[in-house]
C-alpha cells in the first residue's frame, strides 16, 4: 500500500509515542522468523467500491505486523514483497519462505464478495490423501489439517482476535480445499500447499463493503487487524502478551446514524485526542493504551458532546460506540397536510417530521386531533410518525391537530413547538377536509379498521358505501381479501337487496397471526355506473393467541341434530305448524347446509327454543372459552342466543339482535360474558366444562320470517381439541388428532383411527360412540393406545353386542385434557 | 497432456556468448514414474543419471525411484529434508537440511543420507536457521551453511573427487543472499559477489561448465550472467531453471496464478542466448513444475500439481 494513497488520520503524536514505550515489555519473539506475504501486488485491480486496492491495504497490514514483530525481537521478518511494484507469483512467494527456513508464514488477504458481507475467515492448508480419491479423479482432503496442532490452533484464534480487533461480523475458519468445494473443485491454496513450514492466509474482513473500505483507508484500523494477528502469534508461542490494549469506536450522528467525520474524541485520563477522519468511517483508534478505565468523549459541532467510560485491557481490544445527538430542543420540520391546507383526504393519514429522533411515548401522549377520530400512529423512524385513522376522518370538516409541549426527544428535551429556539411549547396545524363527492361510490366504514390487530381468524368482514352499489361489480375480482400479492382467500360477498353494505365472508378460517389486505378495486361502481375511480387497500392481522376451534355442528350432516322447536318446554308465543328448523341449502359459509328457522310468533311474548341433540359433549371451560356461530338476519328486530350446559344447568349468553339483512358473526367469550340463567343455571358457568345445548329465538320485533345459523364452533386455549384434520396433520404431526373414519358410511365395519402425542401417551385413552340424543352406544376405550398412530375397528355393535340402528353417530376421543368428535354414519 | 513429438525449429541467433544454438528440439510423450497413490515432487537427478530423489508433501521427507519408475523407497521421513537435497557427486549420498520440532519451536539441522546403506549422519552445528539448503564443498570434504551470520564451512567424511573444472578459481557454488549473489570457487573460498539487476534473487543455478549463472528475479523475470557480471541475458518470465548438461539451454518452468490459485504452468526451455523460447508440455489441464534435466541431457523430469506425480519427458534435438 503507498501510505500517501491513504488519509492519515490526525493524532495527537505525542500522547501516543508516550504509551508505545509501554508496549511489549513482555513479548519475547527471538529465536523466531516469520514470511509475512501480502497477497497480490502490482497490475491486480480488486478494487473497491471507491478505489482502493486490496493489494496496497494488504501491504500496509504486513509493514505493520512486521513492525509488531520486530519489536518483539523476532529474527527475521520476511516479506514477500516490499512494494507495490511487483507481484510475485505464489510459487516465488513460497520459494522465498522455503529458502530462508523461517518458522512460520502468514498471507495477508482481504476479502471480496457481493459488496454486503463482512466476515473475518481465516483458510489453511487441508491434507489430502492421494490414495482417496473424488469422482472426478481428483485427490480428496482429508477433514484434517495439514499441519496439525498448529495451523488449526493458530486458525481460529486469529480469526477471533481479527473479529474482535476489527468488530467484523463474524468470524470462521476453515480447512482450503473444502471450503473451495471439496470434491466440486475445491484446492490448496497455492501459497500454502508447497510450504515446508506452517503457515495460513487471513481474509480479515471484505474490502468491497463500503463501509468496511471507509475504514480501510485508516492506517489506524489495519493497525488493528496487524495488532491481532501479532497477539496470535504471541499466543501460539507462549512468547508473553502486549502489556497494552487497543480501543475504538465509530463515532455516528443519532440524526441518520450515518457515521460522523471530524469528531473530537478525547480519551481520559490519557488526555489522548483523535480526529475521525475524512473518509465517512467515523472511527477512532487509540492504541497501546496501559489497562484502566478510560473514559471516552466525542465533540462536534452542532452536536451535544457523548461520552462513555469503560475498561481496558492488556492483550485485548475494547470497543466503545458513541452517538451524537445535535443540540437544541426537537422541532417539527414538516407536516402533511400542511397548516391551513384544505380539500384534505378523509383517507389519508398525518405525517408529522421532526427534525430528530424523538419519544415516540411522549409523541403519542402529547398528540390530539379535534374533532376527535380513532387512529393510530405509525412510525416510520424515529423521527417520522404517521397518524392514520382506523376509517377515515368527517367530510367536510375543520380540524385542529395538536402535539403538546410534552412531547421530547430522546434527550429528554421538549418540543420547540414555534420553532423559536427555545424548547417547552406546541405544535398546531389546521386543515379541512373534502366534501363527499356523492356522485361516486365512496366508502364510509369498515372492518377490520386499518392496522387492526388480534382480527378472529373466523371473522366475518364489511364495507360500507355511501349508496347502493351495482350488484355485478360486486365481486371477488374488486373486493379482494389475501395475504399478499400472490394469493387470495376465496369468500362469497354477501349483497342482499340493493344495501349499502358487503359482508366478506372467508371461505376457510385465516391463519393465526398473519397479515392480510382488505382490498377495494375502481371497478366498484354505483348503478349509474359511476365508478369507486381509486384503490382502497388496508392491512389487519390475525390474532396470534394459542387457542384452537372446534366446530360444533356445521349442519353438513343428512340429519339435523337439533330438535323440533315445538318438542321444547321452554317455546312458547308461536305457530308449531308454522315454526320449523330445519336443513337448507344455498346460505352455507362452507359447504352446502345450514340450519334455518322459519317462524311464526303468535304472541307479543314469543320465545322458540331449539335443543341440540346432536352429541352435547362437554368442553373445557377456561378463560379463553369462546363460543360463537354465523347468523344471517333479516332485520326482524328479534333476539338470537345460544345456550350452554354447566355444572348446574343452562346458562343463556348475550342476546344478538337481529338488525341487518345477512351475515353476522355471533361470538361470546363464556366468562365474563352477561350471561341470564336458563333452565336450572345460575346465570354465571361454574366448574370445569360445559356444552351447547341450543338456541333461542326470542320476540323483540317481527312476527314471523327466517333466520339462519350455520358453524356453531367452540373456541379453547392449549393443546388443539378439535381441528380439521388437515390442519393436525399440518401443524401437529406427531401431536393429538382423531381422524374421519373409514369406510363412511359403513356397514358392518368401520376403522376409526387417531394420533396420540407421546405427553399424552400411557395415560388412559377413552373412545366412545354416542347417538344423537347423547346416549353412549359403545365404549371402544383403548388400553395400551401408543404414541403415534392407532386405529379401532367398530363393528357396529352396541354395549349389549346387538346390531346398532343405522344412522348418524358421534364418536369421541379422549386423551388426557385433549378431547375430540366426529360424525360417522352407519348404514343397512 | 496430449504432447507428442513435435519439432520447433530455433533460428539461430548470436547473443551473449555469441554461441548459435541448433533449435530444433523434439519432445516425447511424458510418462508418470511415481504411483498414483503418493504425492511426490520436486525431482532431482543424481549425477550418473540412475536415481531421481523426490520430494513428499510440503518437502516432508526424501523417495528414490529409477528413472523406469521402479524401485521407490522413501529415505527418510524428516519434516523438510526434500527441499533441494544435494547429491554427492559419486552419486551416493544427498545433503540437505530438515527440521525439527522442539515444542512448538523449530530448528534446522543439516544432515547426510547414504542411498547405499541408509545411514544417516546429522552435521553439528550451533546454530538455528539454515538459509537455503547445506552445499557441499567442490571436494566434498566438508558442506557448507548459510546462516543469519554468514556462511560457515563444516568438514564431513567421504570421498574426495578431484576437482574437475577449468580452473580452480572459477566458481564452483553459488548462494542467493537475496539480493545478490555469492560465489565460492574451486578451493573452497570466497569467489565474489554479484548483484547484476535490482530485486530479490531467488533459485540460482550455476551452468554445469561453471560459465553462466540462471537466476530469477522475485516478481520480475529470469536471467543468465556470466560470472563475471557481464553478458546479462534478461530471458522474460520464468522460474526455477535448470541447466542442460551442455550448459547451453535451460529448462524453467512459467506458472500462472490468481492470487490464490495456481491456475496453470508448463515448462519451457530457452538457449542460454535468450533465443529458442518454447513450451515443451503445452498442456491446458496440468501443472508441470519444478524440471530437472537429467545428466544425459535426453529426458527433464518434472511434476504435476493436480495429480502429485513426477513425469519424465523425453527430448532430443
Amino acid at each position: 500500500m503507498k501510505l500517501n494513497s491513504l488519509t492519515i488520520t490526525a493524532i495527537t503524536a505525542s500522547a501516543i509515542l508516550a504509551t508505545i514505550s509501554g508496549t511489549a515489555l513482555a513479548q519475547d519473539l527471538s529465536g523466531l522468523s516469520f514470511c509475512l506475504d501480502p497477497g497480490h501486488g502490482a497490475g491486480t485491480p480488486n478494487q473497491g467500491p471507491t478505489g482502493l486496492r486490496e493489494a496496497d491495504i494488504n501491504l500496509e497490514v504486513a509493514l505493520r505486523l512486521k513492525e509488531f514483530m520486530k519489536a518483539a525481537k523476532a529474527d527475521s521478518v520476511l516479506l514477500t514483497r516490499l512494494d507495490d511494484t511487483t507481484n510475485p507469483s505464489l510459487s516465488q512467494r513460497e520459494s522465498i519462505a522455503n529458502q530462508f527456513g523461517v518458522d512460520w508464514f502468514h498471507s495477508v488477504h482481504h476479502n471480496a464478495f457481493d459488496g454486503g458481507d463482512r466476515f473475518t475467515l481465516l483458510l489453511y492448508e487441508e491434507k489430502r490423501d492421494p490414495a482417496d480419491r473424488c469422482p472426478n479423479g481428483s485427490i480428496r482432503g482429508t477433514g484434517a489439517a495439514e499441519w496439525p496442532g498448529q495451523t488449526d490452533v493458530t486458525g481460529p484464534l486469529m480469526a477471533s482476535r481479527i473479529f474482535q480487533a476489527l468488530r467484523t461480523s463474524n468470524s470462521i475458519d476453515r480447512l482450503d480445499w473444502t471450503f473451495y468445494g471439496g470434491c466440486n473443485g475445491g484446492f490448496n491454496l497455492g501459497v500454502l500447499n508447497d510450504l515446508q513450514m506452517p503457515g495460513e492466509l487471513s481474509e480479515a474482513t471484505f474490502h468491497d463493503h463500503p463501509d468496511e473500505e471507509n475504514k480501510m483507508r485508516n492506517p489506524d484500523f489495519l493497525k488493528l487487524e496487524a495488532r491481532a494477528i501479532f497477539m496470535t502469534f504471541l499466543d501460539f508461542f507462549d512468547a508473553g502478551e502486549m502489556a497494552t490494549g487497543a480501543l475504538s469506536g465509530i463515532i455516528k450522528a443519532a440524526a441518520n446514524n450515518e457515521p460522523l467525520s471530524g469528531v473530537t474524541v478525547t480519551l481520559s485520563p490519557s488526555n489522548q485526542t483523535y480526529q475521525t477522519d475524512s473518509n465517512g468511517n467515523g472511527l477512532y483508534v487509540f492504541h497501546d493504551l496501559a489497562p484502566g478505565s478510560y473514559t471516552v468523549t466525542a465533540v462536534a459541532p452542532g452536536f451535544d458532546p457523548a461520552t462513555r467510560t469503560l475498561q481496558v485491557q492488556g492483550h485485548s481490544f475494547a470497543a466503545a460506540d458513541l452517538t451524537l445527538a445535535a443540540s437544541g430542543p426537537p422541532f417539527v420540520e414538516a407536516t402533511v397536510p400542511a397548516q391551513n391546507a384544505t380539500e384534505v383526504d378523509v383517507y389519508e393519514s398525518l405525517a408529522f417530521r421532526f427534525s430528530r429522533e424523538m419519544n415516540r411515548e411522549s409523541v403519542e401522549n402529547a398528540f390530539t386531533l379535534g374533532p376527535s377520530a380513532a387512529g393510530h400512529f405509525i412510525w416510520v423512524s424515529d423521527k417520522i410518525v404517521l397518524v392514520e385513522p382506523d376509517t377515515r376522518l368527517d367530510f367536510d370538516t375543520e380540524y385542529t391537530s395538536r402535539i403538546a409541549a410534552t412531547a421530547t426527544d430522546q434527550s429528554g428535551r421538549f418540543l420547540d413547538g414555534n420553532g423559536d429556539g427555545t424548547g417547552g411549547d406546541s405544535f398546531t396545524i389546521d386543515f379541512m377536509t373534502k366534501t363527499a363527492d356523492n356522485s361516486i361510490p365512496v366508502v364510509m366504514d369498515f372492518f377490520p379498521v386499518r392496522r387492526d390487530t388480534g382480527v378472529f381468524e373466523r371473522d366475518v368482514f364489511e364495507v360500507t358505501f355511501n349508496k347502493p352499489l351495482d350488484p355485478a361489480t360486486v365481486n371477488t375480482s374488486n373486493i379482494v381479501l389475501a395475504p399478499n400479492s400472490t394469493e387470495q382467500i376465496p369468500a362469497v360477498l354477501d349483497f342482499p337487496g340493493a344495501a349499502t353494505r358487503v359482508t366478506i365472508i372467508p371461505q376457510k378460517a385465516l391463519s393465526r397471526g398473519a397479515s392480510y389486505f382488505l382490498t377495494l378495486r375502481p371497478g366498484i361502481s354505483l348503478a349509474d355506473g359511476s365508478e369507486l375511480g381509486r384503490i382502497f387497500s388496508w392491512r389487519f392481522t390475525t390474532r396470534s393467541s394459542n387457542v384452537s376451534i372446534t366446530t360444533v355442528d356445521d349442519f353438513e350432516a343428512p340429519e339435523l341434530a337439533w330438535g323440533n322447536p315445538s318438542a321444547s318446554p321452554f317455546s312458547m308465543g308461536f305457530d308449531p305448524d308454522s315454526t320449523e328448523f330445519e336443513l337448507t341449502p344455498g346460505l352455507a359459509l362452507s359447504g352446502g347446509g345450514a340450519g334455518t328457522l322459519s317462524y311464526v310468533f303468535t304472541e307479543n311474548i314469543g320465545v322458540i327454543q331449539s335443543d341440540f341433540v346432536g352429541g352435547g359433549q362437554p368442553h373445557r371451560l377456561d378463560a379463553a372459552s369462546e363460543i360463537g356461530c354465523y347468523v344471517y338476519g333479516h332485520a326482524s328486530g328479534n333476539q338470537f342466543r345460544l345456550l350452554v350446559q354447566d355444572s348446574d344447568g343452562v346458562e343463556m349468553l348475550p342476546a344478538l339482535t337481529d338488525s341487518r339483512l345477512g351475515w353476522t358473526l355471533y361470538r361470546h367469550r363464556l366468562q365474563g360474558a352477561a350471561i341470564e340463567a336458563g333452565d336450572g343455571g345460575n346465570g354465571q358457568l361454574d366448574g370445569a366444562e360445559f356444552s351447547v345445548s341450543g338456541f333461542r329465538w326470542t320476540r323483540a320485533g317481527k312476527a314471523s320470517g327466517a333466520l339462519t345459523i350455520d358453524d356453531i364452533f367452540i373456541v379453547e386455549s392449549g393443546l388443539p381439541v378439535s381441528v380439521d384434520d388437515d390442519q393436525v396433520a399440518a401443524f401437529h404431526p406427531s401431536g393429538f388428532a382423531l381422524y374421519q373414519n373409514y369406510p363412511n358410511p359403513f356397514n358392518p365395519e368401520t376403522k376409526i383411527s387417531f394420533r396420540l402425542a407421546p405427553q399424552v401417551a400411557g395415560t388412559p385413552v377413552s373412545l366412545q360412540i354416542f347417538d344423537l340424543q347423547g346416549r353412549l352406544v359403545r365404549d371402544l376405550t383403548v388400553a395400551n393406545a401408543r404414541p403415534g398412530l392407532n386405529q379401532v375397528v367398530w363393528d357396529s355393535r352396541d354395549a349389549r353386542d346387538q346390531k346398532a340402528a343405522s344412522g348418524v353417530y358421534v364418536y369421541r376421543l379422549r386423551a388426557g385434557n385433549s378431547t375430540q368428535t366426529k360424525k360417522l354414519i352407519l348404514l343397512k | 497432456m496430449n504432447i507428442f513429438l513435435y519439432c520447433v525449429t530455433i533460428v539461430p541467433f548470436l547473443w551473449g556468448f555469441a554461441v548459435a544454438q541448433p533449435a530444433d528440439w523434439s519432445f516425447g510423450q511424458p510418462m508418470p514414474i511415481t504411483p498414483d497413490d503418493a504425492v511426490l515432487q520436486q525431482p532431482r537427478w543424481s549425477p550418473d543419471g540412475t536415481t531421481l530423489a523426490l520430494a513428499g508433501e510440503n518437502y516432508r521427507g526424501i523417495w528414490l525411484i529409477d528413472p523406469a519408475g521402479k524401485n521407490l523407497r522413501q529415505v527418510t521421513d524428516a519434516a523438510g529434508a526434500g527441499y533441494r537435497c544435494s547429491w554427492s557427486s559419486d552419486s551416493r549420498r544427498l545433503l540437505t537440511r530438515t527440521t525439527v520440532y522442539e515444542g512448538r519451536r523449530r530448528k534446522h539441522q543439516a544432515e547426510i543420507f547414504s542411498v547405499t546403506t541408509g545411514l544417516q549422519e546429522t552435521i553439528k552445528w550451533a546454530g538455528k536457521t539454515i538459509i537455503g539448503t547445506p552445499r557441499w564443498s567442490p571436494d566434498e570434504s566438508s558442506v557448507y551453511l548459510q546462516t543469519r551470520t554468514g556462511i560457515q564451512t563444516i568438514a564431513v567424511a567421504g570421498d574426495k573427487p578431484p576437482p574437475t573444472a577449468p580452473s580452480l578459481f572459477s566458481p564452483a557454488l553459488i548462494f542467493s543472499t537475496g539480493t545478490s549473489l555469492y560465489f565460492i570457487n574451486h578451493l573452497g573460498r570466497p569467489g565474489g559477489r554479484l548483484a547484476p539487476v535490482a530485486g530479490r534473487y531467488l533459485n540460482a543455478e550455476l551452468s554445469p561448465d561453471g560459465s553462466k549463472i540462471a537466476f530469477e528475479v522475485v516478481g520480475g523475470n529470469l536471467f543468465v550472467v556470466k560470472p563475471t557480471g557481464q553478458d546479462l541475458v534478461d530471458l522474460g518470465r520464468g522460474e526455477r531453471p535448470t541447466w542442460a548438461p551442455d550448459s547451453q539451454w535451460l529448462a524453467f518452468m512459467l506458472p500462472t496464478d490468481d492470487g490464490h490459485r495456481v491456475l496453470n504452468s508448463d515448462i519451457y526451455l530457452v538457449a542460454a542466448d535468450g533465443s529458442g523460447r518454447q513450451n515443451a508440455t503445452r498442456s491446458a489441464d496440468r501443472v508441470e513444475m519444478n524440471p530437472a534435466w537429467a545428466p544425459d541431457g535426453k529426458s527433464i523430469a518434472f511434476d504435476e500439481e493436480n495429480s502429485g506425480r513426477v513425469f519424465i519427458m523425453p527430448l532430443a534435438r
